[in-house]
């Protein structure tokens, strides 16, 4: 694929989120924010002030076919994410989808063919595996500090506190049905599935319990799974309704700890930060290595994964979390989800792709 | 030097401390403890029997005219360290004393020409310098891992609680003509003394300024120094009533810190434990190292100590803390009370030895 | 005020304002949000609570199955979540 000389990006849909995926996009030296998009006129024009943008829109169709833009980030609710991404291929605009990808799997393979088609780049956003601890982590893993991996823990816990979201966004986000999945394993649970897969590679099998808190939040639940490499992963999910937590993003708590024949990596804190100790700590050999001065606020992960799509576009190769690995990712949440309704361990082949309904 | 087969011991003194000077002598495979002896025959027969010794004695020269044994070490309050040095070298027993070495520098010096002119070993314990963690800080400290060092910080901090000590013990040590100085900056002194040395080397000159509660008590006091390859040294004493330190042993908080042109190295305890916290913590480049599985009792250090001394017999070496380098830590005593008392800064090499 | 009072008070409070989202018309709860949000804003005139109640009410103006979902939630709810959702409202950034 041909290097683009700069990136002329558009942006699509500016709610919350759109505070942070925005980052690395106003201060890269070779991209330029041309226009925003929002239903509602009043945050587009807001945002395009605030952003500095050369014009707004409020509705994606049009944006997709301004020709000056080369570039999209989609942040739209997820049953919007199927046709915002074909109409954005279809402009011949490399495409930047917000996780998660879908919530039927052909949607994700109908976004993948278009995008195939139309000859455009297309990832499906996750921050979380360009958090720099985690990133850290991973080369750490990977030098061998620890000795052959054997398994991942990862704990999550929602507490009450972090930042304003809008009470309607919450709403659509705890509907099974427009969230295309559950708010907690499947919308916030992708990211943790994404490292999981980053740390140790493709899954074999998955074994959960799911629980539901206030009728429509997955939660207290535990997700187990095996690598096909060998090691296991645990991931635990729980509610502190009165777990404050006052810090600037979601109040999500989250821990994650690989062990290995050698020695043990944390990396313990990502979107919210419990207490104050240093963001990786390295044991082995009787002695902890704590890394103190890594970058480790969360919105650091937002900005490191728009420069990766800008420079992977300015360097004409593919950018990490392809479309088909975003599939892969809903694969493993189709699993957990299908381990829970039927109480078995589910293998990841089991689970097959549906072709798109007559009537869609 | 000759070597020794086996090295027999006895012990004078058998008070509190001698808990834990004896771990050394008891656990090696090539010590035998032969003979106690204390002034109180209760005491004297009780250790004998915890410890197993073949006998026990009350009278030091008894015990020195013991042919069976080849080696002791002396636990005596500090007036008596220099008749019972003298006696023990002529009766031919290799030595360890315990720290402080003396009161008067001239006793020091007559206890070196008494062992040089007898043939026998002579150390004096400091058990500080075994506790490992501070082993491994000048290990480490060497290696160049804080690239050039720049300054030592020393801290100790007197707390409540810790193990008993006969009251009629801290008495003397509370007079300064018994004792030969004062408490914490002479007599517990000494271990932070020996540290400094230990870690940085000779010392340039020092300014003190010493406080005292309760009329007897030297703190709080700040003693400040200056090394001769140039590193500076601050140590700080201090006494916390009402800090309740649970350590097995002395309620006090000892913090030794140095810093190098490229990092720092910390050990945060020795004689009691005030947090849980690893016992040695490197930072450098961003991160932070901490040794968590080291031996970190106190206890320990003089279990080292004593094996030392053991090793040393037995290999026909030198030990560590020779009577030269025990009068340097009495001269650096005796240069922080002049500065102290002057209320100036005192060189080391003002600090002479006066005869007899 | 002792502090069983208090949490009493909290639990009627509660309970009574459950009953009220549980049992009246999605219109009548809409209307009511919007004189409340303006009596808050004199009384509190702080921002995160207008826009906070003004979500609420759209909530309740639009499509049923958005208030069906709410309803389902503060079925199984308890006092203390709801206080944990009010303190994080209060919060100041």
């Amino acid at each position: 694929m041909n290097k683009l000389d700069r990136v002329r990006i558009g942006i699509i849909g500016c709610g919350r989120i759109a505070d942070l995926n925005i980052q690395g996009y106003l201060d890269h030296p070779r991209c330029d924010l041309v226009a925003v998009c929002d239903l509602n006129e009043a945050l587009a024009q807001r945002r395009q002030q605030e952003w500095k943008a050369k014009k707004y829109y409020t509705d994606f169709e049009q944006l997709v076919r301004d020709p000056e833009i080369n570039a999209v980030e989609i942040l739209l609710p997820h049953r919007l994410h199927l046709p915002a991404v074909v109409a954005a291929a279809q402009g011949g605009k490399h495409v930047s989808l917000q996780k998660p990808m879908c919530a039927e799997l052909w949607e994700g393979r109908k976004m993948v063919e278009a995008a195939q088609q139309a000859g455009v780049r297309f990832r499906v956003t996750e921050n979380f595996m360009f958090y720099p601890p985690l990133r850290l982590m991973k080369k750490f893993l990977d030098a061998g500090e620890i000795g052959e991996p054997l398994s991942i823990d990862m704990k999550l816990a929602g507490g009450a506190g972090g930042w304003w979201v809008p009470l309607k966004t919450w709403v659509w986000h705890i509907d099974p049905e427009r969230c295309g999945g559950t708010p907690a394993v499947y919308d916030d649970g992708y990211h943790k599935l994404s490292i999981a897969k980053f740390m140790f590679g493709e899954i074999e099998k998955v074994k959960c319990w799911l629980d539901f808190t206030f009728a429509v939040l997955d939660i207290p639940s535990l997700v187990t799974w095996k690598h096909k490499s060998g090691q296991v992963g645990v991931w635990e999910v729980g509610l502190g309704v009165n777990l404050m937590m006052n810090h600037k993003y979601y109040g999500a708590d989250e821990w994650f700890e690989i062990t290995g024949t050698k020695g043990v990596l944390t990396a313990t804190r990502c979107t919210s930060r419990l207490m104050e100790i240093p963001p990786l700590i390295l044991y082995k050999d009787g002695r902890h290595t704590a890394i103190d001065d890594i970058r480790d606020d969360w919105a650091d992960s937002f900005h490191d994964a728009g420069w990766h799509f800008i420079d992977s576009l300015l360097e004409g190769r593919p950018p990490d979390l392809s479309g088909e690995d975003a599939l892969y990712l809903m694969k493993f949440w189709k699993a957990i989800w299908k381990s829970t309704c039927e109480k078995r361990e589910v293998r990841l082949d089991e689970i097959g792709e549906e072709k798109e309904p007559e009537h869609a | 030097m000759q070597k020794l087969d086996r090295v027999k011991i006895g012990i004078v003194g058998a008070g509190r401390i001698a808990d834990l000077n004896i771990l050394g002598y008891l656990d090696h495979p090539r010590c035998d403890l032969v003979a106690v002896c204390d002034l109180d025959e209760d005491l004297a027969k009780r250790r004998q029997q915890e410890w197993k010794a073949k006998k026990y004695y009350t009278d030091y020269e008894k015990l020195l005219a013991d042919p069976e044994l080849n080696a002791v070490e002396i636990l005596l309050p500090h007036r008596l360290h220099l008749p019972a040095v003298l006696a023990a070298a002529k009766a031919g027993k290799h030595i360890s004393l315990q720290k402080p070495m003396c009161v008067e520098l001239w006793e020091g010096r007559k206890m070196i020409e008494a062992a040089k002119s007898a043939g026998v070993v002579f150390r004096v314990t400091e058990n500080f310098i075994f506790y490992p963690p501070y082993r491994l800080q000048k290990q480490m400290l060497d290696a160049g891992e804080i690239g050039e060092p720049l300054s030592i910080a020393i801290r100790l901090c007197g707390a409540a609680g810790g193990w008993w000590v006969p009251l009629q013990t801290w008495l003397w040590r509370l007079d300064f003509e018994e004792c030969g100085g004062t408490p914490s900056v002479y007599d517990d002194g000494y271990h932070k003394l020996s540290i400094a040395k230990f870690m940085l080397g000779e010392i340039e000159s020092v300014k003190a300024w010493i406080d005292f509660t309760f009329g007897a008590i030297d703190t709080p006091a700040l003693v400040s120094w200056k090394h001769k390859s140039g590193q500076v040294g601050n140590w700080e004493v201090t006494t916390a009533p009402n800090l309740m330190s649970y350590g097995k042993y002395y309620g006090a908080d000892e913090w030794v810190e140095l810093t190098g042109t490229k990092g720092v190295l910390t050990a945060t305890r020795c004689t009691s434990k005030l947090m849980e916290i690893p016992p040695l913590i490197l930072c450098k480049n961003g991160r932070h190292t901490a040794i968590d599985d080291i031996r970190d009792d106190w206890g320990d250090s003089f279990h080292d100590a004593g094996h030392h001394f053991i090793d040393s017999l037995l290999s026909g070496t030198q030990p560590a803390l020779t009577g030269e380098d025990a009068l340097y830590l009495m001269k650096f005593w005796k240069a922080i009370w002049q500065s102290h008392c002057e209320n100036r800064a005192v060189r080391l090499e003002e600090v002479k030895e006066e005869a007899s | 005020m002792p502090e069983f009072l208090g949490r009493l008070i909290a639990k009627l409070a509660f309970r009574s304002f459950r009953w009220w989202l549980l049992h009246r018309s999605d219109q009548g709860i809409a209307s009511r949000v919007r004189i409340l949000r303006r009596l808050a804003y004199a009384f509190t005139g702080d921002e995160i609570i207008l826009t906070a109640m003004n979500d609420i009410a759209e909530i309740f103006e639009g499509e049923a199955r958005d208030t069906a979902l709410v309803r389902r939630m503060f079925r199984e709810s308890t006092p203390e979540y709801a206080e944990a959702v009010l303190r994080s409202l209060m919060r100041k950034d």
